[in-house]
């Protein structure tokens, strides 16, 4: 194993789900831990079509890519 | 201590410095990529463990069946109590992005099917993308099969649906979906809105009167009655069949005699031999789990359900399913995405509409890949095995034989089938299930240990009849 290499992709990989848990705690500590709202948090399934409907009527449906 | 060539780790820091330049080029166009990103670096996770610990269900069984050796079935019992152990905390906070599947004999017969792929193919649906990483032409070549069999399996109707029970179409009809699914056309859609959906979702905190996120519930009920009874049932099994009489030998010709402690000595010799894949596991686990709490917390930040909202926002707004939805697991996966890609690439070329089943057009779509935020978790498994095995040296280009490819495809046809018919693969119908109380997933894994044992049974008919043949032609030249 090489060693040193080794430790920098892994020092890496650590920094960017540090990044990325530094975007993710946030949100946790307002609704607070512990309390099984995450469900609640959410957008609901009937504004998320809204949400969904509105893109598609803005942009017009077509390919987008 | 072995040299490790310094191409070897130039090329390792290459790969590593791809996904770190696609992470900030694609942050730098919008926050909203760092959703991506986290499937993108937990996948790399993944890959590094799996290659790590040689994490393959189809050599583990393999192994266990044709000559006896347990090391690796036993490691991926002990990993998964410890995902479990880990999956405890998660749904305990009542954050997990984890659902049941449904339960029912429909998981056995899915994962007898991915049971006998998998041994045919000589790899597992990890197993396969790990060995990818590692250069191996014909695991490439088990993942192409699994894909393209998945995507046209999904979307298969005309004379298969003559195959359908008229209690199944009845039923799909009554699920009001939209008119552009058109779910009486399609075996797996009928199968799916007509049977699969009609079955109880239960997991083993609610069968005990628990409560999932609490804390007796994940760990009294998910944990130790959902994991750690059944995979000590599991060890005590394979201790009994295949290490009981090797300790039974030793401790006869050393003492004349046999004790229990002989038997816990021997049993913790036992759990004790795959260190590798447990320290795999270990890491697998803890990144199974974080990557739940990550994506959760991310669905909140930017008040999503699911990526697709986020790939609309940002203008990608083809392929999304009829709900505006694209596969979003939260968790780790492996096959949906395979089909994925081949949906969207046969979708685009042959003209044939793909969005007209439940599988991509109602629950999964088909994102263009560049965008599919599991399809950045596989990629980046494959890169984090390649790695590992670049800095352990044990990367080697492996150009499939005509006869392993075709092994390939046969297996990987099983196991897309396995997969479709069970909503997962060794994976995500066996290994996340399981660890997380869902009792489906356990009824994969019977399925999966039946079919690859008939696989391995098959395997050494064919083998020693081809033998025999060769053996004969070499006499008759001689």
């Amino acid at each position: 194993m090489a060693k040193i290499h080794f430790w920098i992709v892994v020092i890496i990989v650590a920094g960017f789900i540090g990044f990325m848990i530094g975007y993710a705690v946030p949100p946790f500590m307002e609704v607070g831990f512990g309390k099984g709202q995450a469900v609640q948090q959410g957008v609901s399934e009937e504004e998320l079509m809204k949400q969904y409907q509105q893109i598609l009527e803005e942009g017009g449906g077509g390919e987008s890519e | 201590m072995q040299e490790i060539p310094r191409k070897n780790k130039v090329w390792a820091l290459i790969i590593v410095g791809f996904f770190v330049l696609v992470s900030l080029v694609s942050y730098g166009f919008h926050e909203y990529y760092v959703y991506l990103q986290a499937y993108l670096w937990f996948g790399f996770i993944y890959g590094m463990c799996l290659q790590y610990g040689r994490f393959c269900f189809a050599s583990a069984f393999r192994d266990l069946f044709a000559v006896g050796v347990p090391r690796m079935v036993v490691g991926i019992v002990i990993a998964t109590m410890l995902f479990a152990f880990t999956s405890a905390f998660v749904n305990a906070t009542g954050w997990s992005t984890f659902h049941p599947a449904p339960t029912s004999i429909h998981a056995v017969i899915a994962g007898l099917f991915f049971g006998i792929g998998m041994v045919f193919a000589g790899g597992c649906a990890s197993g396969s993308l790990y060995k990818t990483g590692e250069g191996n032409g014909v695991a490439l070549m088990v993942i192409l099969s699994i894909s393209v069999t998945q995507a046209i399996f999904v979307d298969i109707g005309g004379w298969f649906n003559k195959l359908v029970p008229e209690s199944w179409r009845l039923s799909a009809a009554q699920k009001g979906l939209p008119p552009s699914i058109n779910v009486t056309d399609g075996w797996v859609d009928q199968y799916l809105a007509g049977y699969v959906w009609n079955q109880p979702t239960l997991r083993f905190a609610e069968m005990l009167g628990m409560k999932t996120d609490s804390i007796a519930g994940a760990f009294l009920g998910n944990f130790f009655v959902g994991v750690v009874l059944p995979a000590t049932v599991l060890l005590i099994w394979v201790y009994s069949v295949w290490v009981r009489k090797n300790v039974v030998k030793r401790a006869m010709e050393s003492k004349g005699t046999v004790t229990f402690s002989d038997h816990l000595n021997g049993f913790w010799g036992m759990v004790t031999s795959s260190k590798r894949t447990a320290i795999a596991g270990l890491f697998l686990g803890i990144a199974c789990g974080l990557q739940m709490f990550v994506i959760e917390g991310l669905r909140m930040k930017f008040g999503v359900k699911n990526a697709g909202t986020l790939l609309a926002r940002l203008g990608f707004d083809y392929g999304l399913s009829a709900k505006g939805t694209v596969f979003d697991p939260g968790y780790w996966y492996v096959t949906t995405q395979e089909a994925q890609w081949v949906g969207w690439t046969l979708h685009k070329l042959t003209g044939i509409n793909f969005m007209d089943n439940i599988f991509f057009g109602w629950v999964n779509g088909i994102p263009n890949p560049a965008f599919n935020p599991a399809d950045w978790m596989s990629v980046a498994l494959i890169g984090g095995s390649a790695v590992m095995a670049l800095l352990q040296n044990e990367f080697k280009f492996k150009k499939p034989t005509r006869e392993l490819a075709t092994w390939a495809i046969i297996g990987g046809f099983f196991m897309g089938i396995g997969s479709r018919l069970g909503l997962g693969c060794n994976v995500g119908g066996f290994f996340v299930r399981a660890a997380n109380g869902d009792p489906s997933g356990w009824l994969f894994g019977i399925g999966m240990i039946g079919g690859a044992f008939v696989g391995v049974k098959f395997f050494n008919w064919w083998t020693e009849r081809k033998m025999a043949k060769e053996m004969a032609e070499l006499e008759f030249e001689l």
